[in-house]
């Protein structure tokens, strides 16, 4: 009974203290909120493109690649400047006025037609390694983009031309039919004339199908036969001329083998009219990809970051206030009072404990209160009792933490910069500034030493995800909630022993 | 570091004890309280080993530290409900025990205000409330006048003497050796020893040997001063300023008659007689000159006045 009333003392006490300060609790339950409420409103989500200058060739206002593809460069742009001036455009960049300097090629299309790349220099000036991919990120879907669109214009030329070669074919066919006719009449004028026009229309079509690109790759293969089959109908229509002007026993239909040329262009035809189906868009981007963001996450950044900064928040009002609950007291000697009372270290232990855990977690309450109202409008999918649990552990392991550094702290400052660490640590190490899995080691190590480590994963879990969340993580929490709580109690009664 | 240490405090009296800062007055203190073990000897209180003290000796004592070492954002009512939970007592319980000790340091009507709002000599009494609030046999009080106006420990003393009164037992640290005036014993330390125990009093007789008695009589001669060296009783004689006679003697009370009468029969005209009470300065210093330590700097040793 005594030891209940004395845990209960110094819980009063803790709480009592705490509540005479009421700034403090503003700070530690406005104070995040708040910042949440302006992150919110400040943030919009947008990654926005780079801010760039053009440095086109000189002597040209706008180069004929810019103004074809004016829409493109300034979706993944924002140009600021067009500069024939690389020596200036270059000073802007490196006094980071622009993100990046465009430097078009003079002759693009010159180039092109020539077989070869026409380049685009890109430079940029980056020193947050976070944003440092994002120009090239920008500038290779503007690449994409661009090479699309001029294979998608070269491709509804080139589906002109198979149009063109196709009415070549049928001219090719009908020609063959009358040479067929006018053999079968014995005609050999009249059939030698229809076999030219058959010649002249074949030259066409070989012509038009050796000038597919590659964006006529899926039916490269129709192409390929196509051309043969051709080839072969014009080695037949030159046996029949040959055949035309030599004498022969044999009937001149049968001489000039029309019947075999007659089937091979068919043929070609039918290869034609596959090839002529296919739309260019399809042709040169035969792969759709479809992608699905199926989380119930509306795409909001303030309800992304919402159980991180809960956690951080939680972690750092424990370990802040347990740093300085003990080490307050022991430099200023009320250690002297609890040793000649008949209150043990253990007492005092699970009095502050019990009050750090009510006000954390009352902080913990209002602040969750907040985030779930319809001001902030962060869901919660998973279950409230798996919450709560995860709340309690990481505040009973906070405020262990906590009492652990004031245990060590020799004076009240160097709590409050043990306090500062550890707030770095979570903010660097806890997966809130970086995905875990981007760390290495030793910060894997460290981040894994960390309470909010576990609390941002548990947290984003179950109330991003709707997940129960690891039992691992759940495990380790309580665990270190009970070791820092064997290790302050070792520590308190380390530095209350008699000198 | 203490050595030569041999103290014993009775139940029922006010031991004081008193010397200069660094004479090792807290570090006996810490000791009887357990928060430092000796590196040789014994110390017991209570019949205890302090190092070991059991819950029901703990309740036993109360102790009121140097330095303020409660809670400034707490009221005075909650500082003392909290030091009574530490106890063992329910705030709700003891609120009767609580009024109580606030009413004995006259801080009832200031049971609202914050520790930290009240000057050095409340903020003193809050302690010595904290102290008193179980009701303790003893009660181990150090430096509790340090920086006090008169009045104010005036007023501590009286709050002493009557805890003394009602059977309390008290050892306090002073460095204020007119406060000895309040022990009912003494122990003077220096250098980490103690150097004198005793009485106020005997003190005072021990430090000159004897009472000394001042006579101012017309034209002192050395025929007067042979006179006086002759009776019985009579330790010392010199001369001192405005025509003074300063006798050092076994008894004063029984030594006045006779130096007298002897000085009447030598002739001599008599102006003033009376017995004079040294300071405790003055006590100490020649105490500790006795023992053969340096004497003090000026300063060591306060007064009241200081």
């Amino acid at each position: 009974m005594h030891s209940l009333t004395q845990i209960f003392a110094v819980m009063l006490k803790e709480l009592r203290e705490l509540l005479r300060r009421p700034v403090l609790v503003l700070t530690l339950v406005l104070g995040p909120l708040i910042i949440m409420l302006i992150f919110g409103v400040g943030t919009d989500n947008v990654v926005r493109p780079p801010t760039a200058i053009v440095v086109v060739p000189p002597g040209r206002e706008r180069p004929q690649l810019l103004q074809d593809y004016q829409r493109q460069f300034n979706q993944f742009l924002s140009i600021k400047e067009y500069t024939s001036n690389e020596e200036y455009a270059r000073l802007l960049l490196a006094s980071n006025v622009v993100d990046t300097v465009i430097i078009l090629p003079p002759t693009a299309y010159e180039t092109i037609a020539g077989g070869e790349q026409a380049k685009i220099t890109v430079l940029y000036n980056e020193i947050n390694p976070a944003r440092r991919q994002l120009v090239p990120d920008f500038v290779r879907v503007l690449a994409g983009d661009l090479n699309r669109e001029i294979f998608l214009q070269n491709a509804s030329e080139q589906q002109q031309a198979l149009n063109d070669a196709s009415a070549d074919l049928s001219l090719a066919l009908t020609a063959l039919d009358l040479a067929n006719a006018a053999a079968s009449r014995g005609d050999r004028d009249d059939a030698r004339r229809q076999v030219d026009v058959a010649q002249a229309a074949s030259a066409r079509i070989d012509d038009a199908l050796a000038l597919l690109g590659p964006e006529a790759a899926p039916v490269q293969g129709e192409v390929q036969r196509a051309r043969a089959r051709l080839q072969e109908a014009d080695r037949r229509l030159t046996q029949a001329e040959r055949a035309l002007a030599t004498p022969d026993p044999r009937p001149l239909s049968e001489q000039l083998g029309l019947a075999q040329t007659r089937r091979n262009l068919q043929n070609l035809n039918d290869a034609l009219e596959r090839l002529t189906s296919v739309p260019p868009e399809v042709a040169i981007a035969p792969l759709a990809v479809e992608t699905r963001d199926v989380t119930k996450l509306e795409s909001d950044i303030v309800s992304f970051f919402a159980p991180a900064m809960l956690a951080l928040i939680l972690q750092h009002a424990a370990v802040s206030l347990g740093a300085l609950a003990i080490v307050r007291e022991r430099l200023a000697g009320t250690f002297e009072l609890y040793s000649v009372a008949p209150a043990t270290g253990l007492h005092m232990l699970l009095g502050k404990y019990l009050a750090y855990i009510l006000f954390v977690l009352a902080i913990g309450g209002v602040m969750l209160a907040a985030l779930l109202s319809p001001l902030l409008r962060v869901p919660l999918f998973g279950s409230p009792w798996r919450l709560a649990l995860i709340l309690v552990l990481l505040t009973l392991a906070s405020i262990g933490l906590g009492f652990v550094l004031s245990l060590l702290a020799v004076s009240e400052r160097q709590a409050v910069q043990f306090a500062m660490l550890a707030l770095l640590g979570v903010v660097f190490f806890s997966g809130i500034a970086l995905p875990l899995d981007a760390l290495l080691q030793p910060a894997v190590t460290l981040s894994y030493l960390l309470p909010a480590t576990y609390g941002v994963t548990l947290l984003q879990d179950v109330m991003l995800r709707g997940l129960p969340g690891e039992d691992l993580f759940y495990l380790a929490l309580g665990g270190m909630a009970a070791g820092l709580f064997v290790a302050a109690i070792a520590l308190l009664y380390w530095r209350m022993r008699p000198a | 570091m203490l050595r030569d240490l041999s103290l014993e405090v009775g139940a029922g009296e006010i031991f004081g004890l008193i010397g200069p800062s660094g004479s090792g007055k807290s570090t006996t203190i810490h000791l009887c309280c357990g928060h430092l073990r000796p590196s040789g000897g014994s110390v017991t209180v209570l019949g205890q080993d302090p190092a070991r003290f059991s819950a029901r000796t703990r309740r036993r004592i109360g102790y009121m530290p140097q330095g303020f070492v409660l809670f400034p954002d707490l009221t005075v009512q909650q500082n003392l409900a909290f030091v009574a939970g530490l106890y063992g007592m329910s705030e709700w319980r003891c609120r009767a025990e609580i009024r109580r000790t606030l009413e004995l340091v006259e801080l009832w009507d200031a049971r609202a205000a914050r520790g930290a709002g009240g000057l050095g000599g409340m903020q003193r009494r809050i302690a010595l409330a904290a102290a008193l609030v179980h009701d303790p046999d003893l009660l181990f009080v150090d430096e509790p006048t340090a920086n006090l106006d008169p009045i104010l420990r005036a007023k501590l003393w009286a709050h002493f003497r009557g805890l003394r009164e009602r059977g309390r037992t008290l050892l306090v640290t002073t460095q204020y050796v007119d406060e000895a005036e309040y022990c009912d014993r003494v122990g003077l330390m220096y250098g980490g020893a103690l150097i004198a125990t005793g009485r106020p009093a005997s003190l005072r007789h021990q430090a000159f040997g004897g009472d000394i008695v001042d006579i101012t009589v017309e034209r002192p001669s050395r025929q007067y001063v042979a006179t006086v060296r002759g009776l019985a009783g009579v330790r010392d004689t010199e001369t001192g300023e405005n025509e003074t006679l300063r006798v050092t003697v076994e008894d004063a009370q029984r030594a006045i008659p006779l130096l007298l009468d002897a000085l009447e029969a030598s002739g001599a005209t008599i102006r003033t007689v009376a017995q004079y009470q040294p300071t405790f300065d003055e006590v100490f210093i020649r105490l500790i000159e006795q023992h053969g330590d340096p004497r003090p700097a000026l300063g060591q040793l306060q007064t009241s006045a200081a």
